[in-house]
C-alpha cells in the first residue's frame, strides 16, 4: 500500500468529506451562475456530469478488484463508493470539467485536474486508500470518464456527429440501469448488487436474459435511428430535429421507455430485489404521464402535422402488428446472380411501399452494393444498411433483424464479411469471364 | 442523403429550448419565496439533527438537496403552466428532501409522481378554463 505520513482524524475525513461534496456543488453553481449558459451549453454540461456516475462507479469497482485504491467503509456507500464522494466527483469531472474547459484550454483543464488528485489522494488516507500502482487507476479513469465527458458534452455543444454523441448515451444509460440504479437500491436494502448478481439462480438468469437482452436491442435501433434519421439523441435536451417515424418507431412509439421499463424488470427478477420493482414502476409512471405531456406539448407544437399523422397511426405502448410505413422505397440490386437467394426471398415476402429493381453489371473488382432509395431521402442507404431498410418493411422478426443489421459496429462487421466472404466467388467469376 | 426532404419538417434549428441565455430568476417571487422555504427547512433540519450526525451526514443529507432546491428555483421558468408547476413542484420536493434525512433516497424515486402530478393539474387547470 501506498506509505502515508499521518492519517486523517475522524473528524478531519468528515471535513473533507463535506468539503468534496459541497465543494464541487458550490463550483457549479457559481459557474451556472457567471457564464450566462445558453439552452445547448447547459444540456452539454449536463450530460458529462450523466456519463460520470456510472464511470465512475465502474471504475471504483474495477479499482477494488485490481488493488488500485479503496475507500474507508462508510455506511452511506453503493458498492464500496461513498456516496458523498461519487457525486461530488461527478460533479467534478462533469459540469465543472464541462464550464471550465468552455473558458480555458481543454488539456489544461484535464491536466489541473490530474494534478489536483496527484497532490490530494495520498493525503486523504484512510478516507481513501491508495494502492502501489494506483496511478494505473487513475489514468484509466481520466481516460474513460473524463475525457469520454469533455468530448460527449463538446459534441453536444455543437450539435455535431448525432451517432457518436449517442453511442455515448446509449453506454450511459445502460449503466444506469444495469448498475448505477439496481446498485443504489440494494445499497438502500443493506445489499450488495454485486454479490446479489453472482448468488443469482441459473432460472432467474435465463428468465432476465431472455427478457431484457430483446428489450435493450430494441432500445438500442430506437436511439439509433434518433440519431441516424432525426440528427439527435435520446435527451430530451437534445432531441431529434424532426419526427421519426422508421425502424422500432414504425411498430410503437415509445420503444426506448418500453425498453428501460422492461430491462429494469428483468434486473428486478435477477437480484430477487422488491425495492428494484419500484424502478420499472417509477419509469412507466413518468413515460406514460409527464413525457406523453412532454411529446404533446413539445413535439406537436414544433412538427405539427408529421407528429399529427405518426402519432393517429401508432400508438404510445402497443405495437402496430404491421409497421407504419409512410414512404416508398427502391431496392436495387447490382447482381442479381451473386445475390439470388436474397433476391428471391425478398420478392417472395413483397411489401407494399417497397420496389424492387435489377441493374446487372458485368462482374468486376469494384465492389456492387445494394441501394435503398427512398421517398424519404433521410433513409436512404447502401450495403447491408440497404438491405436492413427493405427488412423493415416486412415487419416482425424481418424487421427486428433489419434494425440489428444496421446498428454501428453490426454493420460494420456484416459489410466486412459480405466483403471477404464473396472475393474468392468473384475471383472465379472473373476467371470464367476472361476466360469467355 | 442530405438532400432537403420534401415529406418532412424540421423543428428550428434551436429546437427545443431556443438559444436565449439561462439568466437566474433573481427577482421572481416564487424563486425567493421557495429559496426561503428550502432555507427554513434546511436551517430546521440541521437543529435536529446537528448533534447526532457528522459534518459530512449534514452535507449530503440537508445542505446538497438544498443547494440543488435554490439552483433550481432561481433557474428560468419555462414557459407552459405545467413545466412551471413541474419545476416549482420539484423545488419544494427539495425542501423536503432536506428535512428527510436517510428517507431522501426514496424520496428521489417519488420525483416522477410529482411530474405527473404536474401533469394532472395542468389537465383539471385547462378543462376549467374551458
Amino acid at each position: 500500500m501506498h506509505g502515508v505520513a499521518e492519517l486523517l482524524t475522524p473528524h478531519l475525513i468528515s471535513l473533507a468529506r463535506a468539503a468534496l461534496l459541497i465543494g464541487p456543488t458550490l463550483l457549479v453553481m457559481i459557474l451556472l451562475m457567471v457564464s450566462q449558459l445558453t439552452p445547448r451549453q447547459a444540456t452539454a454540461a449536463m450530460v458529462g456530469g450523466l456519463w460520470q456516475l456510472p464511470a465512475l462507479l465502474l471504475f471504483n469497482l474495477a479499482a477494488q478488484k485490481l488493488g488500485w485504491w479503496h475507500f474507508q467503509p462508510n455506511p452511506a456507500s453503493v458498492l464500496g463508493l461513498p456516496v458523498d464522494l461519487w457525486i461530488g466527483w461527478a460533479l467534478w469531472w462533469g459540469p465543472v470539467a464541462v464550464l471550465l474547459s468552455a473558458r480555458l484550454n481543454s488539456i489544461a483543464v484535464v491536466v489541473s485536474m490530474m494534478v489536483a488528485d496527484a497532490i490530494s489522494m495520498p493525503h486523504l488516507a484512510p478516507l481513501v486508500v491508495l494502492g502501489d500502482h494506483w496511478w494505473i487507476g487513475e489514468a484509466a479513469v481520466v481516460l474513460f470518464a473524463l475525457l469520454p465527458a469533455l468530448v460527449v458534452a463538446r459534441l453536444t455543444e455543437a450539435d455535431i456527429k448525432p451517432v457518436l454523441r449517442t453511442c455515448f448515451h446509449g453506454l450511459g444509460w445502460g449503466g444506469y440501469m444495469l448498475l448505477v440504479l439496481p446498485a443504489c437500491v440494494l445499497a438502500w436494502e443493506g445489499r450488495d448488487y454485486v454479490e446479489a448478481l453472482q448468488s443469482a439462480s441459473t432460472a432467474r438468469w435465463v428468465i432476465s436474459l431472455a427478457i431484457g437482452l430483446p428489450f435493450l436491442l430494441i432500445g438500442l435501433a430506437a436511439a439509433h435511428e434518433f440519431a441516424l434519421v432525426g440528427r439527435g439523441t435520446p435527451i430530451p435536451y437534445d432531441p431529434p430535429k424532426r419526427v421519426v417515424t422508421s425502424g422500432p418507431y414504425a411498430s410503437i412509439a415509445n420503444p426506448m421507455q418500453l425498453t428501460s421499463a422492461i430491462v429494469m424488470m428483468a434486473i428486478a427478477i435477477l437480484t430477487a430485489s422488491k425495492g428494484a420493482w419500484l424502478i420499472p414502476l417509477t419509469f412507466l409512471i413518468f413515460d406514460g404521464i409527464f413525457a406523453t405531456w412532454y411529446n404533446r406539448a413539445h413535439i406537436a407544437l414544433a412538427m405539427p402535422d408529421d407528429w399529427g399523422k405518426y402519432i393517429s397511426a401508432v400508438r404510445n405502448w402497443v405495437p402496430r402488428r404491421r409497421p407504419y410505413i409512410a414512404r416508398s422505397a427502391t431496392l436495387q440490386f447490382p447482381d442479381a446472380g451473386r445475390d439470388s437467394r436474397m433476391l428471391a426471398w425478398l420478392m417472395r415476402h413483397l411489401e407494399d411501399g417497397l420496389i424492387i429493381t435489377l441493374a446487372p453489371t458485368a462482374p468486376s473488382l469494384r465492389r456492387q452494393r445494394l441501394v435503398y432509395t427512398s421517398s424519404d431521402p433521410d433513409l436512404d442507404a447502401v450495403g447491408i444498411a440497404a438491405l436492413g431498410r427493405a427488412l423493415e418493411h416486412l415487419g416482425g422478426l424481418s424487421a427486428v433483424l433489419g434494425w440489428t443489421l444496421r446498428l454501428p459496429g453490426v454493420r460494420h462487421i456484416a459489410e466486412f464479411l459480405t466483403f471477404v466472404i464473396p472475393l474468392r466467388r468473384l475471383g472465379t467469376r472473373l476467371k470464367m469471364g476472361l476466360a469467355e | 442523403m442530405g438532400q432537403a426532404n420534401p415529406d418532412h419538417h424540421s423543428a428550428r434549428p434551436d429546437y427545443p429550448y431556443g438559444s436565449a441565455p439561462l439568466l437566474p430568476q433573481w427577482h421572481d417571487r416564487w424563486a425567493r419565496g421557495l429559496s426561503l422555504l428550502i432555507m427554513a427547512c434546511a436551517g430546521y433540519s440541521t437543529v435536529v439533527h446537528v448533534a447526532d450526525w457528522n459534518i459530512d451526514g449534514i452535507a449530503l443529507l440537508i445542505v446538497l438537496p438544498a443547494l440543488l432546491g435554490i439552483t433550481l428555483a432561481f433557474a428560468p421558468d419555462p414557459p407552459s403552466f405545467v413545466s412551471r408547476l413541474a419545476k416549482r413542484l420539484t423545488t419544494a420536493g427539495c425542501a423536503v428532501g432536506a428535512l428527510a434525512g436517510p428517507w431522501l433516497a426514496p424520496l428521489i424515486l417519488g420525483v416522477p409522481i410529482l411530474l405527473a402530478a404536474s401533469v394532472a393539474v395542468g389537465a383539471i387547470v385547462d378543462a376549467r378554463r374551458g
